[in-house]
């Protein structure tokens, strides 16, 4: 392309003399360098570029291949396209519908009850009392416990032959509270919450640090204390933090996996199987691979209509300061 | 939006490229990943066409070894852990120091679920055994899958003779009058119970339960008596409702338990069922049972008897050993185990093998696959048996293993050993209890356990619970088929 624009480039000594041929276009020079930092920026990009097409892009699009096809119980069998009549059979399912609601009780029974007990950790931490620090490393180590350790401890306390909370409720020799259908996603949930607590109180405390002190004196000097300082002067302020822990906490609920496999296998009855698990269950259990694609798909558009929806709705709330 | 707008504006390609949006940059790396994703698929497609199920003795490529360089190796996935691993490790550096034809590999896999799994993503990456211990409710899936030489091949063109192994062992892997796979390590369920309570309860601690309406009796004693808190715990879990179903002679699927032509639903509703369904719930309302929940690795019904709070539970034959371990330590003084057949609604009745056969692969080339039939004949020799047997609580499938000193000295020493086998020997043989064979065993299952807890802690009637097991059931039965386009 450029070779027939500018057949003759000057050397860098050629200076034009007077009554010569007119200057180069200094638009060309331009596009050159244009051209350049165009090469420059793929060559930059390419390395990203193909992490993301081979560990997002080509998933992705293998997700929606599949989700296209009836997909036979062994890798070696043909696949049959059936093409969106899978959809309307997945989605339209005990199976899946019963997941959505699971999900949505899961977010609901975890999300608020994980950022309040952080906030009220949080503020009960944020005091100039001394050894506060060893309260604030306590209110946040549950953050340094993986899903696993958490569900196994969790998974013993419970246990009706040998757990200590059964023993302390007196519930032993009765059903485990995860195997009872109407009690084992609060079980889990409950689990879910106290590991959550860790993140939500750092979030907060970090959110209380930011609060400006002249404000709160200000308050003081007004006579607005306690409650109502907390209520129209403390929260608008941590609204921003507020706001960000509840997208991270209902993302992190969606995602939920470890605990459902390690306490109850998204039983009894289904009523602990979360989108996330019963797509792990569809391709590991099950090997339906179509109809886990199809799960896939409806879950990343949730996730994507959720975060919309809360960045809009939120963040006109928000108060960022100033 | 606007960006889409934008990118309309007749520009040279580069520049369109340049203030393309990245809605559109995706929708290229998509398209582009599309179609990658169909290349690759068109080639598993291709593989698709295997082995038929017709029998052909030259598939078993007995020739094929004789004329192959030795030793010829080849690779075993198990599932044996433990001591039965090491059981196994030893049993095998035996036979490839006693020959030098087959030298024999084995692969330890943790458990029948991963075992599988891995199996089938092997069918398309090609990482397969040679020979791999698969579990009774796979029969079904691994014909599906073709993937396998059945055995009848091996046998036919050895002339092997069969007439040594206890029928049901055999009859269980063999469909339609082809042998799939060879019986290895198998077990059955059987019941478990402590004499001492039963004594404590006035009850004669030999002579068992032997219908589950002498299970409910005996219970009332046992509790009214104080001996346990109930009189028996119950593992909800379909193993157990399977085993019961079998002995009491009803057939858990339809098509004669798949053995006539394959299963398209469940008979959970059918009059036998429905009086399993009845007992259990009648025997957990009544608090003669301790429901243990449906935790599948739940141990807790056999903890219970330890803690005094059961004298009886039903469990796999194959764990007396680790039963006997705990249960008679130090932890739980003066409990006992002694083991009965299973109880069922009739006296008379037999049960199916559960566990492991011993599987052939079709990917293996032919002098691995008569390789592979090799070590599978040692495995199964009564040598083998009787020590594996002696070694495990597994029922020997050869009945001359039970005349060799090492396995008839380990009954004589410890009776429970015997159960299993002696349970296995009873009955005649019935599709009701020869094992059934399901596409979707697991589905089945589940809803097994749905029905169940149901049941036992959604106060269901039985009726409504086995209403709601067979719908499910039946749903994921229908689906399976559909997938390898049967039905």
């Amino acid at each position: 392309m450029s070779a027939t624009v500018d057949p003759l480039p000057a050397a860098p000594t050629d200076r034009p003399g007077p009554g010569e041929v007119p200057e180069p276009d200094p638009g060309d020079r331009h596009l050159r360098r244009r051209r350049r930092e165009r090469l420059l920026a793929a060559a930059l990009l390419a390395p990203s570029a193909l992490v993301f097409a081979v560990f997002v892009f080509y998933p992705f699009a293998r997700n929606i291949y599949l989700s296209l096809y009836s997909t036979p119980p062994f890798p070696n069998l043909p696949s049959r396209f059936v093409g969106l009549s899978q959809y309307s059979q997945v989605l339209g399912s005990h199976n899946f519908l019963n997941s959505l609601w699971v999900t949505a009780l899961f977010v609901v029974y975890t999300v608020p009850a994980g950022l309040l007990a952080g906030l009220l950790l949080a503020l009960l931490a944020h005091q100039k009392l001394k050894g506060i620090r060893v309260f604030r490393t306590v209110f946040a180590s549950p953050v340094a416990t993986s899903v696993a350790v958490a569900s196994v401890i969790f998974f013993t306390l419970l246990n009706p032959q040998v757990g200590l909370f059964t023993y302390w409720l007196g519930q032993q020799n009765q059903l485990s509270v995860l195997d009872n259908p109407t009690w084992a996603l609060v079980a889990v949930s409950v689990v879910t919450v106290w590991q959550n607590i860790g993140l939500s109180f750092i979030l907060m405390s970090a959110g209380l640090q930011a609060v400006p002190d002249e404000l709160l004196e200000a308050c003081e000097i007004d006579g607005a204390k306690g409650w109502a300082r907390l209520r129209h002067v403390v929260v608008p302020l941590l609204s921003p933090t507020i706001f960000f822990a509840v997208v991270v906490g209902t993302i992190l609920s969606l995602q939920s996996f470890g605990q459902i496999d390690l306490l109850t296998q998204g039983g009894p009855l289904q009523r602990t199987n979360l989108l996330v698990y019963n797509i792990y269950d569809q391709v590991f259990n099950q090997n339906n691979e179509g109809r886990a694609a199809v799960m896939a798909i409806a879950l990343f558009f949730i996730t994507l209509v959720l975060a919309l929806v809360q960045i809009r709705l939120l963040e006109r709330r928000v108060t960022y300061g100033n | 939006m606007t960006r889409t707008r934008k990118a309309t504006v007749p520009t040279p390609t580069r520049k369109r490229m340049r203030h393309a949006p990245p809605t559109t940059l995706v929708a290229v790396a998509l398209l582009a990943a599309a179609l990658l994703a169909g290349c690759s698929s068109s080639s598993t497609t291709a593989t698709a066409t295997q082995s038929t199920n017709i029998v052909n003795p030259a598939a078993c490529g007995l020739s094929a070894l004789a004329s192959a360089t030795k030793p010829v190796q080849i690779v075993m996935w198990h599932e044996l852990i433990q001591t039965n691993d090491t059981w196994l490790v030893n049993a095998t550096n035996a036979f490839n120091d006693s020959q030098n034809q087959v030298h024999v590999t084995l692969v330890q896999q943790p458990d029948y679920q991963t075992l599988f799994e891995k199996y089938k993503a092997g069918l398309s990456t090609g990482d397969l055994p040679d020979v791999a211990q698969f579990e009774d409710t796979t029969v079904q899936q691994l014909i599906d899958s073709q993937s396998t030489v059945p055995v009848q091949d091996c046998i036919d063109a050895g002339h092997y003779p069969l007439s040594d192994y206890l029928p049901r062992t055999l009859k269980e892997y063999n469909v339609q009058n082809v042998q799939r796979s060879m019986p290895w390590a198998v077990s059955d369920v059987i019941m478990y119970y402590d004499p001492g309570k039963f004594a404590k309860a006035g009850l004669n601690p030999n002579d068992p339960p032997q219908t589950l309406a002498e299970v409910m009796q005996d219970s009332q004693k046992i509790v009214a008596s104080g001996a346990a808190t109930h009189g028996i715990a119950l593992h909800a879990q379909p193993y157990v409702f399977e085993y019961l179903l079998a002995k009491s002679g009803g057939e858990y699927v339809n098509n004669g338990n798949g053995r006539i032509s394959r299963a398209t639903a469940a008979n959970l509703t059918g009059p036998t069922a429905m009086k399993v369904w009845s007992w259990w719930n009648q025997m957990v309302k009544s608090g003669l049972a301790l429901n243990t929940g449906s935790d599948p690795n739940s141990i807790d019904h056999l903890l219970a008897i330890g803690e005094g709070n059961a004298a009886m539970t039903f469990e796999a034959s194959g764990v007396v050993g680790p039963i006997e371990a705990v249960l008679g330590s130090g932890q739980y003084k003066g409990t006992e185990i002694a083991t009965a057949p299973l109880p069922a609604l009739t006296t008379g009745g037999g049960v199916p093998v559960g566990d492991g056969s011993l599987w052939i692969s079709n990917h293996s080339s032919l002098a691995k696959r008569a390789a592979a039939w090799k070590f599978i004949q040692y495995l199964d020799s009564p040598g083998e048996q009787a020590s594996l047997a002696a070694e495990s609580g597994y029922v020997p499938v050869r009945v001359s293993a039970t005349k060799l000193p090492v396995l008839a000295d380990r009954w004589a020493q410890d009776p429970n050993y015997k159960t299993g086998y002696t349970q296995l020997t009873e009955g005649t043989l019935s599709y009701a209890n020869v094992g059934s064979l399901i596409g979707d065993y697991q589905g089945v299952r589940n809803a097994v356990t749905d029905g169940l807890v149901q049941m036992l802690s959604n106060s269901q009637t039985p009726a409504q619970a086995a209403g709601i097991a067979e719908r499910e059931a039946n749903t994921a039965i229908g689906n399976y088929n559909a997938r390898i386009g049967s039905g």
